[in-house]
């Protein structure tokens, strides 16, 4: 398989989102259940940050010094621009769908319709989350149809 | 992914070019290998500014080098 730099790169961040959201959505969800207050979460925010931060740079680190190659050209800026369109259009549905969660939520249950904030917090992650993978994913996807 | 109306002729006058390789086809264009092969499979069309550099890297005329088939796949 030949496989460009870009696209190793971008299989690296989808591999650290995946562990990220792996360390997070879990205990985030735990939290919430047990009654927990948002400063905890926002601790393993900083956390699971700084776990992706570091498997990037150790992941390109590593890629950089076998290809000896990290260029970018016009297909590559193409895949990113596309993939970023794709990753724009799942971010904006994932905060209409938040937005109409609670809005639905709020008119069958007469629960507030300001929900916590920590409740709208993980929302907003998670679509920021399935954003981000979706335009890792997109990239890959147009790496593999194109090679 | 289906290709591209944009057909050519790298690979063969690659050949012509002293047996020139698609790394150093790439290095002279300034792209990736992979944007070099992806071109001559035919699944990527180059811009207009890249097409003109892989020409005149083959010493030939743009003409030469690509021709556009309408109804292609």
């Amino acid at each position: 398989m030949d496989v460009s730099f870009q696209e190793k790169s971008a299989w690296g961040s989808l591999l650290a989102i995946a562990i990220a959201s792996w360390l997070f959505f879990p205990t985030a969800v735990a939290h919430i259940a047990a009654g927990g207050q948002f400063i905890d979460l926002a601790y393993r925010i900083v956390f699971v940050i700084g776990v992706i931060i570091v498997i990037e740079i150790v992941y390109h680190a590593v890629i950089a010094g076998r290809s000896g190659d990290s260029a970018t050209d016009e297909r590559d800026a193409q895949f990113t621009l596309k993939a970023d369109r794709i990753a724009g259009y799942v971010l904006a549905f994932g905060v209409v769908w938040i937005v109409g969660l609670i809005m639905i939520r709020s008119s069958l249950t007469g629960a507030p319709a300001v929900p916590s904030t920590i409740m709208v917090s993980i929302y907003l992650l998670l679509a920021l989350t399935a954003s981000e993978a979706s335009k890792l994913l997109s990239q890959i996807w147009f790496y593999r149809a194109e090679s | 992914m289906a290709k591209t109306h944009v057909k050519n002729n790298i690979r063969k006058l690659r050949f012509a070019n002293g047996e020139m390789t698609q790394q150093q086809l790439a290095d002279i264009v300034g792209v990736t290998r992979q944007t070099i092969v992806a071109i001559e499979k035919e699944k990527y069309s180059p811009s207009l500014e890249a097409a003109f550099k892989i020409a005149a890297a083959l010493g030939e005329s743009f003409d030469a080098v690509f021709s556009y088939d309408a109804n292609g796949e």
